[in-house]
């Protein structure tokens, strides 16, 4: 049986940073997929060469709007590292909390974003609605409800009020409620559960092997969590679960990003009620001693990484980042080997990449050269009223 | 054959207000205390350092010379308002503010000069 080329992307609303994917299909079976990685090289790395460690730090909070907690503070302790300078014990619960909070956000939109793609848009519209709760408070605490600018090299840039904790632990505990509510319903669903059980399947070897991160690993029983394994603002000494499932399919996927949100709602609450008091940041000069500084954390999306060489000069000789959804792209090409054309929007979205507006997708028939472009509302139509046979 | 939890939360919401208010012709939705709007300096305290220039991240503050002394403009439209220069002006001239709606059809309202 001759196979059809289609092509997704490079602008492709399933996908965090644009990419273009080729997927080789017999019927309604992908057999191979080729992804083309780079599109959308925004020059980043050199930029940050253009700027001093300062300006730096708003840069790398560009770098993804959604996890920016994560990049200011993975970029904050590699720069840290090659100041040597040492954080304050107030800023680095502070740092937990806030990067909790950026993890319950993210978690929270790629829950709903699931649930849309796979038809469920009640489910999309109720978990935005409550997301809302999350997102006043990153309002409150840092003032503004996206991008936080909160982190800075030596610390953090405002301290808590004892009104916030309170209004926080209420708020929290309201939100609580409701993840718990839709982890119920993720849980039991019919539909939930014939779309995303056994779909895009990822085996714990497989995951080891392709160097899987984050909840995509996680969801696999991969059991590695940089906050355990390798511990960093305050979470040597707040106790938490790291949420591992079996399954290894979609749904387990996200319901390991659901688990890990009420996690993150009981880290919040734990550094809250247990705040040191004292400093929240220490002041660093503008020339950092030359030097190399990396540093891991653990981003929604899974293990991120930055790498900084200084020469002395109050700007970075060198920038490295590595983002987890980069690290998931060989897990995510091996779960769409064998899967309908209908469940790419499905596993792709469980590894959590993220989404743009619109999008188009052209199916090529090579051996008449015929092309048929369908839009990404025919694409989910398809997905929607495709029907997965009875096993 | 059990209902699926999401029917009654479904029914329920039927009879409620909408979660959505319409802004800014029925409400107008004030920002929590501390927001990060826009940048305003006080150019009678302003000693001319070039601090916040150096600073700003977004390349937002350009040094002019006026009078035999600097003194420093925001380019509002290319700000991200991150208030990078209220923290590091060392005499506290750029003051904080809540500021959030900026749409104007006169660019030049987006630039704040002596
Ligand atoms: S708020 Fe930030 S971007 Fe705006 S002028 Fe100040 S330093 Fe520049
Ligand atoms: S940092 Fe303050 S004093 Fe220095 S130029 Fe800017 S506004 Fe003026």
């Amino acid at each position: 049986m001759s196979t059809i080329d289609l092509i997704l992307g490079p602008q492709h609303p399933a996908f965090k940073e644009p990419e273009r994917f080729l997927f080789k299909t017999e019927g309604e079976i992908v057999v191979d997929v080729e992804p083309r990685l780079g599109y959308v090289h925004r020059g980043i790395e050199k930029a940050f060469e253009m700027r001093n460690y300062i300006q730096g730090l708003y840069l790398a909070e560009r770098i993804c709007g959604i996890c920016n907690v994560a990049h200011t503070l993975c970029y904050a302790q590699a720069a840290e590292e090659v100041y040597g300078v040492e954080v304050p014990p107030r800023a680095r619960y502070l740092r937990a909390v806030i990067h909790e909070l950026n993890r319950i956000h993210s978690h929270l939109l790629i829950i709903g974003v699931a649930a849309e793609l796979i038809g469920f848009d009640t489910l999309f519209m109720l978990i935005w609605r409550d997301r809302e709760i999350v997102m006043d408070l990153v309002e409150m605490m840092t003032g503004n409800r996206v991008i936080s600018a909160y982190i800075t090299i030596g610390g953090v840039r405002r301290d808590v009020s004892p009104e916030f904790i309170e209004k926080a632990k209420k708020m929290l505990t309201k939100l609580e409620e409701r993840v718990k509510y839709y982890r119920k319903v993720w849980i039991e669903d019919p539909i939930i559960r014939a779309r995303c059980v056994e779909v895009g399947k990822l085996s714990k070897a497989d995951a080891i092997k392709l160097c899987a991160v984050g909840p995509t690993a996680r969801g696999s029983g991969v059991n590695y969590d940089v906050r355990r394994h390798r511990p960093y603002a305050a979470y040597d000494e707040i106790p938490f679960n790291v949420v591992l499932r079996e399954e290894g399919d979609v749904w387990a996927r996200v319901l390991c990003r659901i688990d890990e949100t009420l996690e993150a709602i009981n880290i919040v609450k734990y550094a809250l009620d247990h705040l040191p008091s004292g400093d929240i940041r220490v002041k660093v000069p503008i020339r950092p001693p030359p030097g190399e500084g990396v540093a891991f954390v653990e981003a929604p999306r899974g293990e991120l990484l930055h790498h900084v060489y200084s020469d002395g000069t109050d700007k970075p000789y060198r920038w490295r980042v590595r983002t987890p959804t980069y690290a998931n792209i060989p897990a995510v090409c091996h779960m769409f080997k064998g899967c309908y054309i209908a469940d790419i929007p499905a596993i792709l979205v469980s590894i959590d990449p993220c989404f743009s507006c619109t999008d188009r997708v052209t199916i090529l028939d090579i051996r008449t050269n015929e092309r048929k472009i369908l839009t990404w509302t025919q694409l989910k139509k398809m997905f929607r009223e495709f029907r997965r046979p009875k096993a | 054959m059990r209902l699926p939890a999401i029917i009654k939360e479904t029914f329920s919401n039927l009879f409620r207000k909408p979660a959505t208010v319409k802004v800014p012709i029925e409400e107008k939705l004030p920002p929590a205390p501390g927001y990060r709007g826009v940048p305003r300096v006080d150019y009678s305290k302003c000693t001319g350092c070039g601090l916040c220039a150096r600073y700003c991240p977004s390349f937002a503050i350009e040094l002019i010379t006026k009078d035999k002394r600097r003194y420093p403009v925001f380019h509002i439209y290319r700000c991200i308002f991150c208030h990078q220069c209220v923290e590091v002006c060392p005499v506290k001239a750029i003051k904080p503010t809540e500021e959030y709606e900026l749409s104007t059809d006169r660019p030049s309202d987006l630039i704040i000069k002596p």
